[in-house]
């Protein structure tokens, strides 16, 4: 009985590790870099509605709107006025992990997200 | 509640009939708000493909095995005279009752009185983080913790002793007695309102709504105890008395009473063995101290004893089953594409719209379970002879709970870790009133306590561990159901399809992205 149980575990552990390898993706060998995006919010929402990043980024938003909007990006607790006619820049580190949802504060409406891909 | 939550944002609306307190959607960082991003598709596929190989593993240990596992071994935890002087005295016992009805009122006041910002107020994070989330954790992975201290049990028990003081004849003891068809039901009809309320009901963040609904199904619960007796109440009506009994089947922990005639006349046990009796609180309570045990056991083997399946409590089990996956399914973007396109054919109603949809799901879903668990268990039944379909399909439905307490602690371990911490400043200031009784009430939770990588490594390896154990509790269960060896292995085949399915379903709402 012993004999089979460490058979049995050891083929599982072999057989699971090596699928493990086989299918996880190569780690991207970038480093984190430097990210800038236009936002442009209007009735309809941010666009674009999503900002796909990677851990460790760099992040600058340059945000424009065509009416006065509260931009609250939730999990970094980002909190900005943006005004129309001017551009505002939000900067930051991504530092954690995760989708945000990005929201205006003065309508609670959720304008769009901010996904950040662990590295 | 999460998804009920989300649909608060959409549909800020009156509140109908049932206009229980202003429904204002949640403000601010939303309750129940998570950042978990989808686990990757190959992730997704890596678990899949794990638990398929586990099962045959599971099956390549029992080939040749003629017994079915019996007992288990026990260590009683009250031979120990540090423990027996902590957790059983009766300062112990004591003070985590009256802890626990002093958090059921503070539930009540701060919901009724308190500020009605969700997250700036103890009662919904108290009652949907703390209590729901974490105290299933806890009763499965460690005991039965409401048993021992179920508040709405403590306050009866007061009143009753208090009536008796009184002088009034027989305290709040009934002599009316529990319709034997009712079984159950009343438990599971109680469920069904408040995963009604948890998932659909868009309300449920809202303190002065959680107050409502408490106070309301407290009284349901005190009059089922005045009118057929505290234990048989809270055994067979008591929603969660019923659901976390099922859950401490799992736990590492049992009560047990030895010899001595407390069970006697207990309807709960010994119905085979009158000698002992397992995880019955009323007999425990009732016991001497010398003939009680509190045992530490190996984990789920509670799940492999399989008495008291009667058709209610089948239904019951799925019905829980089911309504854990109902709650992953909601967010998907395949059930809010399903929703749109009914709602064109069959037209929407407006605000009524997300509560007609959401209560048909909450009904269609577990049918639907039931329907797919009965054709798998007659399946079994037809490969392995014997036993009658709905023992089987009693004892099966037991070994299917890790895979669903699997999902459940998935889908919120993050829940329970970030919004969790709400707590410590709740705590300090309950109300909103500006107080500050520990000191805490300027925390500030932290978001990023766990990592996206960390999550999803861990929710394919919990979904993978409750299964690995359900296909073991399954295959132990057909050793003692079937008439031989090889008849008990031949049955067990649809039943490891099934839970395959069932893991793979989990899995795959996870590698959803959740829909806002």
């Amino acid at each position: 009985m012993t004999v089979r149980i460490a058979i049995l575990t050891l083929i599982s552990v072999l057989v699971l590790g090596g699928l493990f390898v086989l299918l996880r993706p190569n780690p991207k060998e970038t480093s984190p870099g430097k990210r800038s995006f236009d936002l442009e919010i209007s009735e309809d929402g941010m666009s674009p509605t999503q900002i796909s990043i990677r851990e460790g980024d760099r992040v600058t938003l340059n945000v424009t709107t065509d009416s006065p909007v509260e931009m609250h990006v939730h999990g970094y607790d980002l909190e900005k006025e943006v005004e129309p006619g001017e551009t505002t820049e939000i900067s930051f580190e991504a530092d954690l992990t995760g989708r945000f949802p990005i929201e205006d504060h003065d309508t609670e409406t959720e304008l769009g997200a901010l996904v950040v891909e662990p590295r | 509640m999460n998804v009920a939550l989300r649909r608060a944002a959409a549909f800020p609306v009156v509140v109908l009939w049932l206009s229980l307190a202003d429904a204002r959607p949640a403000l601010a960082h939303g309750f129940g708000q998570r950042y978990d991003l989808p686990v990757p598709l190959w992730l997704y596929l890596y678990g899949a493909a794990s638990a398929v190989l586990l099962s045959f593993v599971v099956f390549g240990f029992f080939i040749g095995e003629k017994n079915a596992p019996g007992g288990y071994p026990r260590l009683n935890l009250l031979r120990f005279r540090l423990l027996r002087a902590t957790l059983a005295s009766p300062v112990f016992v004591a003070g985590l009752r009256i802890f626990s009805v002093g958090i059921f009122v503070l539930i009540i006041l701060t919901g009724l009185f308190g500020d009605q910002t969700p997250v700036l107020n103890f009662a919904p994070t108290m009652v949907w983080v703390i209590w729901w989330v974490g105290g299933s954790l806890f009763v499965t992975l460690v005991g039965n913790v409401w048993a021992a201290a179920n508040p709405l049990k403590v306050v009866f028990e007061w009143a009753d002793r208090l009536t008796l003081r009184l002088g009034v004849e027989n305290g709040l003891d009934p002599d009316i007695p529990y319709p034997v068809s009712w079984d159950v039901w009343p438990a599971l009809a109680l469920f069904f309102a408040f995963a009604w309320v948890e998932l659909v009901f868009w309300g449920s963040a809202t303190p002065r709504n959680i107050a409502f609904l408490a106070l309301l199904y407290s009284s349901v619960t005190w009059a089922g105890m005045s009118f057929f007796g505290k234990e048989t109440w809270l055994r067979r009506g008591e929603a969660f008395s019923v659901f976390f009994d099922i859950l401490a089947r799992f736990a590492p922990t049992e009560v047990r009473v030895t010899g001595g005639a407390a069970c006697e006349g207990c309807d709960a046990c010994g119905i085979e063995n009158k000698d002992v009796c397992v995880n019955c609180y009323g007999c425990f309570a009732r016991a001497m101290p010398e003939h009680r045990e509190l045992n530490l056991r190996p984990p789920a083997v509670g799940l492999l004893s399989s008495e008291g399946t009667s058709v209610a409590r089948v239904a019951f089990i799925v019905f829980m089953l089911s309504s854990v996956t109902y709650d992953g399914l909601l967010a998907t973007p395949v059930w809010v594409s399903l929703i749109f396109s009914l709602q064109s054919i069959a037209g929407s109603f407006g605000a009524l719209s997300s509560l007609f949809y959401g209560t048909l799901g909450l009904l269609a879903v577990p049918l639907l379970f039931f329907a797919l668990y009965a054709g798998f268990v007659k399946l079994c039944q037809a490969l392995g002879g014997g036993t009658g379909f709905w023992k089987l399909a009693g004892s099966f439905a037991y070994s299917l709970v890790p895979i669903a307490f699997a999902y459940q602690a998935a889908h919120y371990f993050t829940l329970l870790l970030t919004d969790g911490q709400n707590i410590f400043y709740l705590a300090s200031d309950p109300f909103r009133w500006g107080w500050n009784l520990f000191g805490t009430g300027g925390y500030e939770p932290n978001a990023a306590i766990v990592g996206a990588a960390f999550v999803w490594y861990s929710q394919v390896a919990l979904i993978v561990a409750g299964h690995v154990i359900a296909v073991y509790l399954a295959h132990a269960v057909a050793l003692r159901s079937a008439p031989n060896t090889k008849l008990a292995l031949r049955s067990q085949i649809p039943m490891v399809a099934l839970m395959v399915l069932y893991t793979v379903t989990s899995l795959w709402i996870l590698s959803q992205p959740v829909v806002e």
